[in-house]
């Protein structure tokens, strides 16, 4: 069979046209609207930094500097070193926020993926009623949990045990995370997967083989919201550690307040260490999370 | 390539019934297509033979082996969807490569298995991109490669053409007819453009309300349709159809309607007996057998010209009959004005008369006019 294969039609190109643009009140309005956004989000940052490489001293001058006078790394090697208390500690609990937030992200990636693809692939009974369930748990404020979350733990034997942070950030995130990841299956047409299926795969493979690569960008935005949300986590991490070995870093945090003076540069110091993986990420896998949250929100 | 046999399948959802025991039998190498409307139960028939829903009863086979409980993946046939399901992350290359990959065919042979359907189609040149940097014909192309790569025993396909632009369409229909000559496939078609099923077919299927109405050739569908549904939905425009009542006088055999009256050809009497005689009947005729005059005609009845559609090559001219609508096909020549007052005649040789009760076709053993 001899065919000519289909042939596009290429887009006359347009002369590009020089014009004087009139100007725009909307348009330097959002300008304005951005601009302001960016400060709000970036000035906080930048104190931050600047008040970690200051001394004790140089933090509490009146009036405020934003360059440091005379820079210093000493809170940061203090810190990061494991051979004074204040370093040991700190690592400690770096490590322990990782180890929360990570098992909590995986766990909940691997609840995640299967419960929304059933969601949006299966037509099983009690089906809208289970996902209005699972959506339910999200009008209600986090701290509402607080006391009858505590009460289970504490029967389960699972206070001042990470376990107890885990458990509890994947109630509060899976939500979510099912919706998302629902949204990005919903946009995958199933005619991939019958494709795949007659094509000679099995269903576990056409899901592993074809679906899965698909929706990796909502999985990653799944993953980082997760990772996120239980990064920063204070208030039951809180309640629910008292162990001082066990203290994530956002609880962590609140030894550098005492109670006649608070070591300011350290605190911003260890601020700023603490915000460094969720930014480092971000700038990794924003091309993916914005995909994601653009694309499976709309359907084409 | 493979006969494939459907005995009485049966398919219900929760009660509700998709398809109603359709038995078809499809020769290995035919061409079949399954026409109907939407909702008739065409697809899930399709997807019934892939294996992609449960059949409820009856009993598919391929080459005489039941594949009733078999896996998609373990039927050995290829489908290709209406909307070509291309795997979007994979370059044309990977779309074609997947089916051999599942078999765990030899990379090697892979390679060449993949290169040689690619030239066969002409894609050679897009091997190296992915789906959507492909024109909608394009995509096509490498759907029906996808299918033809793993030389399987029968081709399902559900509405292929549908997604093409009207140009496209014609030719990639007799492309696919070439393809399916050139290779001797079997072939099920699903389709809700007759037009398309009458081109391509070897034979028709017309489905509807998941009933199988009528299976036979195009010409047969087409001349002799079995009842009133296959009269009306093959052909276009469609079939006109005239209900009225059958009243013998004066050795004539006439039926009459609200505002028309036709004298039955006397050849047509003895049908109509063997028929048990049905009071009321339903005569058809299609719009381009429908005679029009403008003098009176013994056998016909009068219309009133409604609209006037030129076409070029044939005028298409509405009628009006009381309250029915008729069309007539003619030539352009014919001289007629909108309000015009003409003679309809259905001529004896390509008029169609169903049972008015059951609506099935009273001359279905009537010889097709050459």
């Amino acid at each position: 069979m001899s065919v000519q294969p289909g042939q596009t039609q290429a887009e006359p190109r347009r002369a590009p046209k020089r014009r004087k643009r009139p100007f725009r009140t909307d348009q330097l309005l959002g300008w304005v609207f951005l601009a302001f956004l960016l400060a709000y989000a970036v000035i906080p940052m930048l104190w931050m930094l600047s008040t970690s490489l200051k001394t004790q001293f140089g933090a509490l001058q009146q009036p405020p500097r934003w360059i440091p006078e005379n820079p210093t790394l000493a809170q940061y090697r203090l810190l990061l070193s494991p051979f004074n208390d204040v370093g040991r500690d700190f690592l400690r609990y770096l490590l322990n926020s990782l180890w929360v937030s990570t098992a909590t992200t995986v766990l909940g990636v691997l609840v995640a993926v299967p419960a929304a693809y059933a969601f949006s692939r299966f037509r099983f009974p009690g089906r809208n009623a289970l996902f209005f369930t699972v959506l339910v748990r999200n009008m209600f404020p986090l701290v509402v949990f607080l006391i009858p979350l505590f009460i289970l733990m504490k029967n389960l034997h699972l206070v001042n045990t990470h376990w107890s942070l885990i458990i509890t950030y994947l109630t509060f995130g899976l939500p979510l995370s099912i919706w998302l990841l629902k949204g990005f299956y919903d946009n995958i047409p199933p005619q991939l997967e019958q494709a795949a299926r007659i094509d000679g795969a099995s269903r576990f493979q056409a899901f592993w083989l074809i679906v899965m690569p698909l929706s990796s960008p909502g999985i990653i935005a799944t993953a980082i919201y997760a990772f996120i949300q239980a990064w920063n986590e204070y208030v039951y991490a809180t309640t629910f550690l008292t162990d001082d070995r066990l203290l994530t870093l956002p609880v962590g945090l609140q030894r550098f307040f005492a109670e006649y003076s608070t070591n300011w540069p350290g605190l911003m110091a260890a601020s700023f260490i603490m915000s460094v993986p969720v930014v480092v990420m971000f700038l990794l896998l924003q091309k993916y999370f914005v995909r994601a949250l653009t694309e499976g929100a709309v359907k084409s | 390539m493979a006969k494939v046999v459907l005995d009485r399948v049966l398919k219900t959802y929760e009660g509700v019934v998709a398809v109603n025991e359709v038995s078809l039998t499809i020769e290995d190498g035919e061409f079949v297509s399954l026409v109907g409307p939407s909702g008739c139960g065409k697809t899930t028939t399709l997807n019934l033979i892939a294996g992609l829903i449960d059949i409820t009863d009856g009993e598919i086979r391929i080459d005489g082996t039941t594949i009733n409980d078999l896996d998609p993946k373990d039927r050995d046939i290829a489908l290709v969807f209406q909307n070509y399901a291309l795997y979007p992350n994979k370059t044309v290359y990977d779309n074609l490569a997947f089916p051999l990959r599942m078999r765990k065919m030899p990379k090697a042979d892979i390679d060449a298995r993949v290169r040689q359907t690619a030239e066969t189609l002409s894609i050679t040149p897009l091997l190296a991109r992915r789906p959507r940097e492909l024109s909608g014909g394009q995509q096509q192309r490498v759907a029906l490669g996808r299918a033809l790569v793993r030389n399987p025993k029968a081709f399902l396909m559900d509405e292929p053409l549908s997604n093409l632009d009207a140009k496209l369409r014609v030719q990639m229909r007799s492309e696919l007819k070439r393809f399916h000559q050139e290779l001797h496939a079997t072939v099920i078609y699903v389709t809700h453009d007759q037009l398309e099923a009458m081109t391509m077919s070897d034979k028709i299927a017309v489905m509807e309300g998941g009933n199988l109405q009528q299976y036979g050739p195009p010409d047969e569908i087409y001349h002799r349709p079995a009842n009133a549904f296959v009269g009306t939905f093959i052909g276009s425009p469609s079939m006109n159809l005239l209900r009225g009542t059958v009243e013998a006088s004066d050795g004539a055999t006439t039926v009459a309607g609200s505002g028309w009256r036709m004298v039955l050809p006397p050849d047509l009497t003895g049908a109509l007996e063997a028929a048990g005689s049905p009071r009321e009947v339903i005569v058809g005729c299609r719009p381009s057998h429908v005679q029009l005059s403008h003098e009176g005609s013994a056998t016909g009845f009068p219309a009133e010209v409604y609209t006037i559609e030129p076409t070029g090559e044939i005028t298409y001219v509405h009628l009006r009959v009381g309250t029915l609508l008729l069309v007539a096909a003619v030539d352009p020549a014919f001289q007629v004005a909108v309000g015009d007052r003409v003679w309809v005649d259905f001529p004896a040789a390509w008029m169609h008369l169903f049972d008015g009760t059951t609506e099935r076709s009273i001359l279905r053993d009537r010889p097709i006019p050459a």
